[in-house]
Formats: structure tokens, C-alpha cells, sequence
């Protein structure tokens, strides 16, 4: 008689690298933990009895619309892991660090971008998990409207985009129940009210994720791969 | 309803107020993260589980072995509720017993823990919190079954008529069937970080029954509300004993589960564990029937519709 349920997750991950000039130091640190998560999360998962039904993952590099005009915001699509694999590796691994005019970055289009992704919505158990590294401090979202290039369909506001993240009472563009947003990011604005104000966020205070220890590393694995 | 105490031929003990069963596993051996209490007066009993969140609390703490706030908080916080039930008993009944002197005492135990270093506590954000864990709790006496509880361990009451769940999960998604996609994150849950609250329900129960507490390892890796109470029927039926019947639960429970997992019983009205059988013995039959005539997706959730009848029963009290 069948009566247990196979636990099976879809995932999908979206990462989203600054690849302004500022990054080098850390870029090939960001790069490496990048192609590193993504089996990390699995590993721990499988560990814990969860079985991956789909595993997929997409990168947004990203930098200032105003000073990088065409190579402000560079994405991808999903890649079906492990299938594509070494195509995402490529892709990874293309990202220079260059650019990027001022400090504050365009960060937050960036995580508007990821929360709108084409997420997995197959009624399974899910994880829609958002990394964002970065070493800087982001543009009121907006800053670069003036430029052609600049997404017409973007957030007007933070408040906007705080809508499309969701909350318990209004769902937004992301699973409820299946998103997780991972910030390696400083303490900085619009970073710290991300991580004060929306739900279902890690912040890990850093550049980049430059020095984080291994403790605080898999306490974020484990909190993505559990129930929280 | 209540019986005397009675031995059966095997050496059993069904009192009308008796812990018969008492399962426990851990997915990674020494790191389980969930606790029990299971205690008896002579005026009253308590079973409960906890299950702490290793999701959120997975800080570790030197002054705990490098355990997590999760494994902290289930043990901590279970001794605060046997510290309450039996303080409490000591000086009146299960009535007087109150929520909010248990969330204070909980609260209390799970602050001192927080003045303890994390090993490392880097990590800020919504998904980090101090100690936190679910609870809940089964307590009974001659004349009341009340139940308590916070977050998403469940208290049940199996009777003949079914499964009934008598607590509700503390997350968005309340059908119990649904809930098994779902991933959702909890409400409410008793950490050191944030207040919390406990709930409290009363039942006065007629007829003979068994009560569980259980952690989601019981149940969410079952593919339907009516798999778990056919698991427990089945084992039951199977079984000799209530130590056999332990066994076979958690045999039965480790070949599914992909999480700890804890469950205790309670079996309050029966003289012994072959008139628990028999009494079961319809209901069993009726399970197994309709197990084979849900053999597709569509059939189980047709049978959740009318089976959910019974088993919410208790919800709206």
C-alpha cells in the first residue's frame, strides 16, 4: 500500500553578482563560491532525506545604468543542473569586473530582475532562493530611469519592490513559503532595510562574502535546506 | 468512561492514565533536534514533543557542546514545561494550569540561554532567531484532556471514529492535506527573540482514545492525513504489545521520514492493549478499505474531502 510521500523540491536559484571594477579583489572568490553553492545546498539537502526533483539556476551580474549603459544588467536564463552544468560554469567564470562610475551600485534592480524570474511553480515543495554579493552599497532604485536601456517595467520605488518580494498577508512575484533571499552584502543602504523589512532573509554583513567563516556559511546552507 | 488499572497476561500496563508509546529517531545521530517530556502524577499525566527549528536557530553555542539554538531550545524549553506541569500539579489540577505561566516560564529558561556567545553570529535578517522551537503538549486527567502548543508539532485524538487533528498548525496553509506541498514558513514559534504565544485547547472526552503528540517527522513525509492514522492502526494491529508497537512505528516512521522525528501516546479508557485493538478493529478495516480504493492522486484527494469531516472535528472548538 503507497502511503508515503516522496519529498521531493524543486529548486531554483538566482545569483546575482556585482561586477563593477570595485569587485576585483573578491571576484574570482565570488565566482568560485557561486559554482560552490548551488552543490553545497544540494548536498545538505539530500543529507536531510530531501530528494532535488529539479535543480535550476540563473546569474544577474550587474553594475550602474548610468556609467555602464549596455553591460549595466547582464542576465541569464535558467540552467537545468546538471545538464548544463558547464554551461553555467562559463557563464559564471565570464564575468570581469569592471565598470561601476560611483559606490552605490544598482543593486536593488538587480533583486528585481531575480524576484521576477521565471520560478518553477509545479506544486511540489520549492525553494526559490535569491544570493545577491556584492561589496557595495546600492542606488536609490530609479537612479538610472534616465538612461534608454533602463527597464520601463522595473519598481517605481522600494516600496514597490518591497510588494514584489511579498509578504504573509500579499504574495508577491516569489513563493511565500519557498523564498529565501541570502545577502553578502555590507551594512549599508539599501542592504540593512532589505534585511530589517522583508521576511525570509539572511543578511551575512560582508564584501562579498569576503571572510565569512565557515560556521555562519553553513548555518545559511542549513537554514535554506530546512523548514523554517 | 475511565477504567481501573488492570495487568494484562502480558505485563501490561493500561491505567487510565498510562504513556504506552514513546517513539524517537534522529536523522543524524547526537544532533537531533527534537525533545520529549512524558510524566505522570497521581492526579493528572503530560506527554509532549518539541521540535526546534534548525532552520532559523542554527547558531552553536560553546557553552552547549557547539549544539545549535535549535537542539538548545527544544530541551530547554522542555524542561520548563515539566517544571510547570509538575509545580502546577502540586498545588491544583490540569484547570488551573495557564498558557501564559507556560510561555513565561519557557520564556524565561530560553532568555538565560541567550547570554550565552554564539560561536560565531555574524548573520542578521528575518530568518535568524534565538532558540526557537514548537511545542506541543497532550495533558489529561480524570475528567479534561487539554492540549497546548505553539508552531507546527501536532496533538491528535484517535478514537474509534478516526483521526482528529486538535491543534492547529501555526503557518498560512490550515488544510492539513495541502499543507503536506506546502513548505510554509511558521506564524509563531517560541524563541527567545521574539514574544510567542501558546495555545491552549479543552476537550472532555466520552469514550476511550488514545492522544499523540507528534513532531512533523510523523506525518509530513506521509503522502495524506488518512496514511499516518493507517500507519498508526496498522502497527497497532500488528503489534502484541505497546513496546512492539513502539518498534514497529519506528520502523515504520525511519523508512519515510526525512527529518527526526517523536511521537508519544497516551492511552486513556482501555484495560489493556488487546481491548485497544479490538476497539480499533473497525476503523482499521474501513482504513484499509479505503486505502485500495485511493490508488490515485485524485481518489486520495476525494477521500480527504470526506474524510477531513471527522478529523477536523475539534477544530472550530
Amino acid at each position: 500500500m503507497q502511503t508515503e510521500f516522496k519529498m521531493t523540491y524543486n529548486v531554483d536559484m538566482v545569483f546575482c553578482i556585482d561586477a563593477t571594477g570595485s569587485m576585483s579583489p573578491v571576484i574570482d572568490l565570488v565566482k568560485k563560491n557561486a559554482l560552490n553553492f548551488y552543490n553545497d545546498v544540494q548536498t545538505v539537502m539530500r543529507k536531510k532525506g530531501k530528494v532535488i526533483n529539479s535543480l535550476r539556476v540563473r546569474a544577474i551580474a550587474f553594475r550602474d545604468y548610468l556609467a555602464d549603459g549596455d553591460d549595466a544588467m547582464l542576465l541569464t536564463n535558467f540552467f537545468d543542473l546538471p545538464d548544463q552544468a558547464d554551461d553555467f560554469s562559463r557563464c559564471i567564470k565570464s564575468i570581469r569586473a569592471t565598470g561601476g562610475g560611483d559606490e552605490p551600485e544598482d543593486g536593488l534592480e538587480a533583486l528585481g530582475y531575480a524576484i521576477k524570474s521565471k520560478w518553477n511553480m509545479e506544486a511540489k515543495k520549492k525553494r526559490q532562493i535569491i544570493v545577491v554579493w556584492t561589496d557595495a552599497s546600492t542606488h536609490e532604485i530609479g537612479y538610472g530611469r534616465s538612461e534608454k536601456n533602463y527597464p520601463q517595467k522595473m519598481a517605481r520605488d522600494f516600496s514597490e519592490l518591497t510588494s514584489w518580494w511579498g509578504n504573509n498577508q500579499m504574495e508577491g512575484f516569489i513563493d511565500q513559503a519557498a523564498k529565501r533571499l541570502i545577502l553578502f552584502a555590507p551594512e549599508a543602504p539599501y542592504w540593512s532595510q532589505v534585511a530589517d523589512n522583508w521576511d525570509n532573509v539572511i543578511h551575512c554583513p560582508s564584501q562579498a562574502g569576503k571572510g565569512v567563516a565557515e560556521l555562519d556559511y553553513n548555518q545559511i546552507i542549513d537554514t535554506i535546506s530546512n523548514t523554517i | 468512561m475511565l477504567r481501573n488499572k488492570k495487568e494484562s497476561e502480558e505485563g501490561l500496563f493500561l491505567d487510565y492514565l498510562g504513556t504506552i508509546v514513546n517513539v524517537y529517531s534522529e536523522k543524524l545521530e547526537g544532533k537531533g533536534e527534537d525533545a520529549f517530556v512524558s510524566l505522570a502524577v497521581e492526579n493528572g499525566a503530560m506527554i509532549g514533543c518539541l521540535d526546534g527549528c534548525g532552520g532559523i536557530g542554527s547558531r552553536r553555542y560553546a557553552a552547549f557542546d557547539s549544539h545549535t539554538g535549535a537542539y538548545v531550545a527544544s530541551r530547554v524549553a522542555a524542561q520548563a514545561a515539566s517544571e510547570w506541569f509538575l509545580t502546577g500539579m502540586e498545588w491544583g489540577a490540569l484547570s488551573s494550569l495557564s498558557e501564559k505561566a507556560l510561555a513565561a516560564l519557557i520564556q524565561k529558561a530560553l532568555q538565560a540561554c541567550k547570554g550565552m556567545e554564539p560561536v560565531s553570529s555574524g548573520l542578521k535578517g528575518a530568518l535568524t532567531r534565538d532558540f526557537p522551537t514548537t511545542l506541543t503538549l497532550a495533558l489529561a486527567d480524570l475528567t479534561s484532556v487539554f492540549f497546548y502548543w505553539a508552531g507546527d508539532s501536532r496533538g491528535y485524538l484517535l478514537d474509534k471514529n478516526g483521526l482528529h487533528q486538535m491543534t492547529a498548525d501555526d503557518v498560512e496553509q490550515q488544510d492539513a492535506m495541502l499543507n503536506l506541498l506546502d513548505d510554509s514558513p511558521l506564524k509563531n514559534v517560541v524563541s527567545a527573540s521574539k514574544s510567542f504565544v501558546i495555545h491552549k485547547r479543552k476537550i472532555t472526552l466520552q469514550n476511550p482514545g488514545i492522544l499523540l503528540t507528534c513532531t512533523d517527522g510523523c506525518f509530513g513525509y506521509l503522502n495524506s492525513p488518512m496514511a499516518f492514522e493507517w500507519m498508526l492502526l496498522d502497527t497497532m494491529q500488528l503489534a502484541k504489545s505497546p513496546s512492539e508497537w513502539e518498534k514497529l512505528l519506528k520502523e515504520r516512521m525511519t523508512a519515510v521520514a526525512g527529518d527526526d522525528f517523536t511521537l508519544l501516546a497516551m492511552v486513556l479508557g482501555y484495560s489493556d492493549f488487546l481491548h485497544m485493538k479490538q476497539d480499533f478493529g473497525d476503523r482499521y478495516a474501513k482504513m484499509t478499505s479505503g486505502f485500495r480504493q485511493a490508488d490515485s492522486d485524485r481518489a486520495r484527494m476525494a477521500w480527504w474531502s470526506e474524510y477531513k469531516t471527522e478529523y477536523e472535528k475539534y477544530k472550530q472548538l
